[in-house]
């Protein structure tokens, strides 16, 4: 089974981190040899909005790598995070209101997430 | 009787990147006294930006005015520079750009359709809630929206702010492995899109039968993307460097957004124009798709956009296909460009309607003065009309949630390319 490692961001200062973490895992050499024998990919997503359900569906394991805003944590830790755990606007103000939280929300409504999915917070400073 | 009360509705303002809405309505003794929806882009500057720049560069910095119609701005950019320096494209080009352009409808389209706008017609609070009852409907819409952004993308390089195409063609040739396996795609989408005109025709919409004018592009051989005359079902009948003489934009005091007249009145851009003037360049087996529903064109129903938005897919599924069938890479993917002192205009049809680009270039293809008129800010002088008109024909008699419900289905009937598109209305009744 192949394991994607999906980065999250955007070019904008620390939402670079799921970008940056995908970088780093790319310069282990296990990860190397798992790219090679085709058990891992790697992909920086740059805002996929409900795109990134189309990439989803392509692999049975994904795990996503964002930048959160967790009060509670020091900058710098990486949590693992519960779907139900992100927050969903209030009321998506317009089309570039859909983001992680709403496409896997509609994910779920529509079946379409994969069999296992991992969700890893990078916490940032607020 | 009509009920003896005062309604005000204040829309707060909204911080979005493609610009802020806002809708200020009051009624007081059944009365309508104050109307004024706005779009509070904030001062982006791009035309300024664009002066100095080299002409190269255009279409990259105006596709950044907007996420989801990017192409739009590229293809009005680059006809205006090829208009000025005197470019004859290819036809491989032509083709190509058509292409492109069917990408960015396709994905435009199936978003607002699926995401924004359908859920008012099904009395769903959001997609979110409005999947779960109809999780085939929603797949397939995002099906199309992701089909379209995979054309974006192997013309372009990416779905969003695609950077291929440049004055005189294309930085390079798509390959040919990936225009098939994209022509196969779109193949199993065809019928996704039929499904899709029928199922939009049979949703239960408003009769709001309205007088308007409708203004698009037209070409003699084809549905228009790049090129035409401009076009309107009251006799306009213009080339698109003649467009300064009869179009007027203007500002409002409530708005940071330029309004739009033609011959001192306003009019509609976008999918529900062109399918209203250009219907019978549609294939008739599209066409045919409406037969048995309440939804034929011409129509003066303006909730019948929806349907228009449906039948646009479709076209360009269809049209997708046919250029993807002759499809052959080429050495040669654009032409040289000698830039010259001159003026060029670039006129091209977006998701949402007609954008008018005008250039002034100095000799060495740099930017003098740039002029550029989107589609929603020439929709909205129609749209706030439409409001008036739909609100008196809905009854002013319906209580306040109705009544926000019912303007924040006219306003995002129009696809305004704002953060409009979606429920965001907050109603504060003065009684």
């Amino acid at each position: 089974m192949t394991t994607a490692i999906m980065g999250i961001g955007s070019p904008f200062g620390k939402d670079q981190a799921g970008w940056d973490a995908v970088d780093q895992l790319a310069q282990q050499a296990w990860a190397q040899a798992a790219i090679e024998h085709g058990t891992l990919v790697l992909h920086k997503l740059d805002r996929p909005g409900m795109g990134l359900l189309e990439h989803l569906q392509r692999y049975a394991h994904v795990i996503l790598v964002d930048a959160v805003i967790a009060p509670h944590y020091a900058p710098g830790m990486i949590i693992p995070l519960q779907r139900e755990e992100l927050a969903l606007w209030e009321a998506p103000a317009s089309s570039h209101g859909f983001g992680v939280a709403e496409a896997l929300a509609m994910g779920d409504a529509l079946g379409m997430l994969p069999e296992r999915l991992e969700i890893w917070g990078v916490v940032v400073a607020d | 009787m009509q009920e003896q009360r005062k309604v005000s509705v204040r829309v707060p303002v909204l911080t979005r990147v493609e610009g802020e809405g806002a809708l200020e309505l009051d009624i007081d003794n059944g009365v309508i006294t104050n109307l004024k929806f706005s779009i509070f882009e904030p001062p982006r500057l791009f035309e300024k930006l664009l002066e100095g720049r080299d002409f190269q560069e255009v279409p990259d910095i105006t596709a950044r005015i907007c996420g989801i119609c990017p192409v739009a701005y590229q293809m009005s950019a680059v006809h205006a520079a090829e208009m000025a320096f005197g470019v004859q494209i290819s036809p491989w080009t032509r083709a190509l750009r058509r292409l492109l352009y069917c990408g960015e409808w396709i994905q435009s389209h199936a978003l607002h359709i699926h995401l924004l706008a359908a859920p008012d017609f099904l009395g769903f609070e959001d997609a979110l809630t409005m999947a779960k009852k109809f999780p085939r409907v929603v797949k397939r819409g995002l099906k199309l929206q992701s089909i379209g952004n995979r054309i974006m993308r192997v013309l372009g390089g990416r779905s969003v702010h695609p950077v291929n195409a440049c004055a005189g063609g294309f930085y390079a040739a798509p390959p040919l492995d990936d225009m098939r396996a994209l022509q196969a795609e779109l193949v199993t989408a065809q019928e996704d899109a039929y499904e899709l005109v029928r199922w939009v025709a049979s949703l239960p919409m408003p009769d709001d039968e309205q007088d308007f004018v409708s203004v698009a592009l037209h070409h003699p051989d084809e549905y228009p993307f790049n090129e035409g005359r401009l076009i309107s079902d009251d006799g306009l009948d213009i080339g698109i460097a003649e467009y300064e003489a009869h179009f007027d934009e203007f500002q409002m005091a409530h708005s940071t957004a330029l309004h739009a007249h033609l011959h001192g009145k306003p009019y509609l851009v976008g999918p529900l124009a062109r399918v209203n003037l250009l219907h019978e360049q549609l294939p008739a087996h599209l066409l045919a798709l409406l037969e048995g529903s309440d939804v034929q064109f011409p129509s003066r129903n303006m909730f019948h956009s929806m349907a228009a938005r449906a039948l646009e897919i479709a076209y360009c599924i269809d049209e997708a296909i046919r250029i993807l069938e002759g499809y052959a890479p080429t050495d040669q993917p654009h032409v040289a460009v000698t830039p010259r002192a001159g003026t060029g205009f670039g006129c091209t049809e977006a998701p949402r309607g007609m954008l008018w680009h005008r250039y002034d270039f100095n000799a060495d293809g740099t930017v003098k003065t740039a002029r550029i008129v989107p589609p929603t800010s020439q929709n909205q002088a129609r749209m706030e009309l439409d409001l008036h008109q739909s609100l008196h024909a809905f009854g002013l008699e319906h209580d306040d949630d109705a009544l926000r419900l019912r303007a924040e289905q006219v306003i995002r009937n129009y696809d305004p390319c704002i953060s409009c598109a979606t429920h965001f209305l907050r109603l504060k009744v003065n009684r």
